[in-house]
């Protein structure tokens, strides 16, 4: 499968209809205030709207769950630079410098910067993901169940392995994100199982009470714990950079784009991952490496470059394996499903418009995004000061509302309201949360592709060790978790990832 | 909060006799699952697997920890104040959802959001009547008449 021009013109002129540029614009807009409010994050964010957005057509609903997540990514460097909070926590390495340009009276060009970064960084990545994902699409054609068994199981075993914390605490959160997803019915057979005789799980457990409620509710459960209060505003002048600033950082721009791309590309490789790597990388390449820390302007352009590289470098993966990377892109999985649309390869040939137009509104969206930000930053900057004692029960409010709204049964909310106390947990008792979101959202994929894989092998699991591809998906899995359990048995917990809604 | 539970290690061996009871509660759950074994993934190995990999991975947990000789690293619970606002926000939820049947979604919002901003911040009295006003008459309108979602109207009011 090749890329087409003519696939992506078709894809612009369907992006470009005003209804798309509308929600479009809608998606940047509520991602910028995701991105932007601490409390919630892209995950829970599309997870609360996608159960509003039924009566959208597949098409435009996507365009703005795409707008949100990337929108989200230009929208966490604000509270970072301004208030030194990061929105997301990809943006923590933002704050490390960007707070301290602002400290010094610096806050609009390293604003400036972050925007400009992350626009560079998204168009450029954008252009690797219109050329790679047919690629890749293309390559998935030979795939069967056992190879998309083998390549689950990879997923999840990288998110395991780079989870950030002990390899057992990520192993328990992926069985009980499993044990989510298994409760109700069998997807091929229709058997109910774990339902202790109650009616309402029959139905199962769904996926996005599980996110909201780990992700938006035990937050808030946490801030509320913390008392939570409002934060003071710093004036923010000189918004554009000067031309040393935008020479200083365009290798920086450029790296971090490279970075966040090929690294956005594995399963556990989230923004808050390769937001550090770029972050160091520029440190060690740096002359002058004390600068970091103190307000050097790169520091800022690395992160915020990388964040918006990784998350669009995310869509190849989903586009053409079916394969999320990071929790959002697991509740954007979920999304397409609800519209009853299969990522994969078979996406690229069954519903080219569709996934040509999302590539060609993430162009647009991405300009969107930088016209709102450079001039709009000062509001966006207030809004973050939003108390949060007026902003936790609307979040609750949505929440309330997002998943009651997925089937209509308060069930659901009583299910969220649940996993927001094992969130709260996890969280607490350093449990990561990503494998228990991505195993609940693959689990019925991945059951579905081992019955079909043990058909065709008449029973035998030998089916994963004898075909090249799911061989080799299968050996990385188990070279990720041996790598995994040598950092432990070493005594190293990666300093990866944060554990955050991303 | 937690009594004992001050420590990561004590909470993880903690949590890890929890999770090895809910791994046989899981492997109780799943020998009760019925069909046959003549499919090929017998509708029992995946619940069986998922049950045993929490309890031998909570029973790892709760003896890795257990066994531990590393330094005490202290837990952040609560204190006794965060505790009553957690637990007066998670009630006002809990009232807030109970509440959506009967007197229906509209009123039962507005109502959670004015209570939860003035009991979190007790000097925002206006913009709690403001929100909860706008809440409520947002979720009718908005959700319930633009949007059309079929959000539950009261059965004191409609029954």
């Amino acid at each position: 499968m090749d890329f087409s021009w003519d696939y992506l013109l078709q894809g612009f002129s369907i992006a470009l209809t005003w209804q798309n540029l509308v929600w479009a614009l809608i998606g940047s807009l509520i991602g910028t205030l995701v991105g932007v409010l601490p409390g919630i994050g892209p995950s829970s964010g599309i997870a609360i709207l996608l159960p509003l957005t039924t009566f959208l057509p597949p098409t435009s609903a996507i365009i703005m769950m795409a707008a949100i997540y990337y929108g989200a990514m230009y929208g966490g460097s604000t509270t970072a630079i301004v208030v030194n909070i990061p929105g997301e926590a990809s943006s923590v390495p933002t704050a490390l410098d960007g707070y301290e340009m602002a400290k010094k009276g610096d806050a609009g060009p390293a604003l400036a910067i972050a925007a400009i970064s992350s626009f560079v960084a998204g168009t450029l990545s954008l252009i690797g993901l219109t050329f790679f994902a047919p690629l890749c699409a293309g390559f998935a054609l030979s795939f069967g169940p056992p190879e998309y068994f083998a390549l689950m199981l990879m997923g999840l075993s990288l998110v395991i392995s780079l989870s950030g914390r002990a390899l057992l605490k990520g192993m328990i959160s992926m069985a009980l994100g499993l044990l989510a997803a298994l409760i109700g019915q069998n997807p091929l057979t229709g058997a109910t199982r774990l339902t202790f005789g109650s009616i309402e799980l029959i139905a199962g457990v769904n996926f996005i009470s599980v996110i909201v409620g780990v992700f938006a509710i035990s937050e808030i459960m946490l801030n509320i714990e913390a008392q939570a209060e409002a934060v003071s505003l710093a004036g923010i002048r000189n918004l554009m950079p000067s031309l040393a600033d935008l020479k200083r950082c365009t290798g920086a721009m450029l790296r971090s784009t490279g970075v966040g791309f090929f690294l956005g590309l594995l399963p556990g490789c989230a923004p808050s991952v390769t937001t550090f790597v770029a972050y160091d990388l520029e440190k060690r390449l740096a002359k002058d490496p004390d600068r970091f820390g103190k307000g050097a302007i790169e520091g800022v352009a690395a992160p915020e470059g990388a964040n918006n590289a990784t998350s669009t470098a995310g869509f190849v993966p989903l586009f053409s394996f079916g394969l999320p990377t990071a929790p959002s892109m697991a509740v954007l999985l979920g999304g397409l499903m609800m519209y009853g649309l299969q990522p994969g390869p078979m996406l690229f040939q069954n519903n080219p418009q569709f996934v040509w137009a999302v590539i060609a509104s993430m162009y647009i969206g991405n300009v969107m995004l930088l016209v709102l930000n450079l001039p709009m930053v000062g509001l966006w900057a207030r809004i973050a000061v939003v108390p949060f004692p007026v902003l936790a029960p609307i979040i609750v409010f949505c929440s309330v509302l997002g998943t009651y709204s997925i089937r209509f049964i308060l069930f659901d909310v009583w299910v969220m309201l649940i996993f927001g106390f094992i969130g709260y947990f996890m969280r607490k008792l350093g449990f990561p949360i990503a494998p228990l979101v991505l195993a609940s959202v693959l689990a019925q994929m991945l059951e579905t592709s081992l019955q079909q894989s043990l058909l065709i092998s008449q029973g035998s699991p030998l089916v994963f060790f004898t075909r090249p591809i799911s061989l080799a998906f299968m050996v990385l899995s188990l070279i990720s978790i041996l790598w995994g359990l040598w950092g432990q048995m070493k005594g190293k917990e990666r300093v990866f990832v944060e554990e955050a809604d991303e | 909060m937690a009594g004992d539970v001050k420590t990561q290690r004590s909470a993880d061996v903690v949590g890890g006799i929890f999770l090895v009871l809910l791994g046989v509660l899981v492997l109780i759950a799943a020998s009760q699952i019925k069909g046959g074994m003549e499919e090929r993934l017998p509708p029992r190995t995946l619940p069986y697997t998922v049950g045993a990999t929490i309890l031998v991975c909570g029973a790892l947990l709760a003896l890795k920890s257990w066994r531990s000789t590393n330094i005490e690293v202290p837990l952040r619970w609560p204190d006794r104040f965060a505790i009553i606002r957690i637990a007066v926000c998670l009630v006002a939820v809990v009232v807030f959802i109970l509440l959506i049947t009967p007197i229906g979604f509209s009123l039962s919002s507005g109502l959670y959001i004015a209570f939860s901003i003035w009991y979190l911040r007790r000097s925002a009295i206006w913009t709690a009547l403001i929100s909860g006003i706008t809440a409520g008459v947002l979720s009718y309108y908005v959700f319930g008449e633009l949007l059309g979602l079929s959000l539950p109207m009261g059965t004191i009011f409609f029954d």
